[in-house]
């Protein structure tokens, strides 16, 4: 089952956890969120960096 | 298995008409579900029997740079190096077995060495998004010397 942000909220204001107090602050969360700046991908990971060995060739 | 020397791609290594700075010599990358068994004796790479490479969605094989050759006064070898392959920021859920360096003859790629060893025993080495590097020995990539 998928719910919404709308739905979820909806269905979390009967909730003792989630009072209409704490329904305000998520929507003032996400009014201020709209001002940050645009989400990005997360840049890096986990890089990789692998050594070689040298080869010794007799001739 | 241990880290090899393909007979044929030596060979072409070493000939003026197919060396470094002629011929097409590409890194590529073997993927961990490869079966592929690699014998100094195959003249081709792509062709064998259980060969997987890394498919991930910005991997490519990466042209051999910067190749030099040098002497060795003090240990009495000649010394033939090049610069690190730099595959990028490749994405995560492949595992890399080894690093094949490889002559791209028309599409069959000619082996000259396979590294399924490194130094800091990272191979087989799970892709997780970020740069993957092949740094070559600070002694270079090949050594020669006199047995």
């Amino acid at each position: 089952m998928s719910l919404t942000l709308d739905s979820w909220i909806d269905a979390n204001t009967s909730s003792p956890l989630f009072g209409d107090a704490d329904i305000g602050a998520l929507d003032r969360w996400i009014d201020a969120s709209t001002a940050f700046p645009a989400w990005t991908e997360p840049v890096g990971g986990t890089p990789s960096t692998i050594e070689l060995p040298v080869i010794q060739i007799a001739i | 298995m241990a880290n090899i020397v393909y007979n044929k791609g030596m060979a072409e290594w070493l000939d003026p008409a197919t060396g470094p700075g002629v011929g097409d010599w590409e890194w590529i990358l073997e993927r961990s579900t490869s079966t592929y068994a690699p014998d100094k004796d195959d003249e081709s790479l792509l062709d064998k029997a259980g060969w997987v490479e890394i498919t991930v969605a910005t991997y490519a094989r990466t042209n051999l740079a910067s190749t030099t050759f040098a002497a060795v006064h003090a240990s009495d070898q000649a010394k033939v190096d090049c610069a690190d392959v730099a595959f990028g920021n490749l994405e995560a859920g492949q595992t890399v077995k080894s690093a094949i360096l490889a002559r791209n003859n028309a599409g069959n790629y000619v082996p000259v060495l396979r590294v399924d060893t490194d130094s800091g025993s990272l191979l087989p080495r799970a892709l997780g998004d970020g740069a993957f590097t092949l740094q070559i020995n600070t002694s270079g990539l090949f050594l020669f010397a006199q047995a």
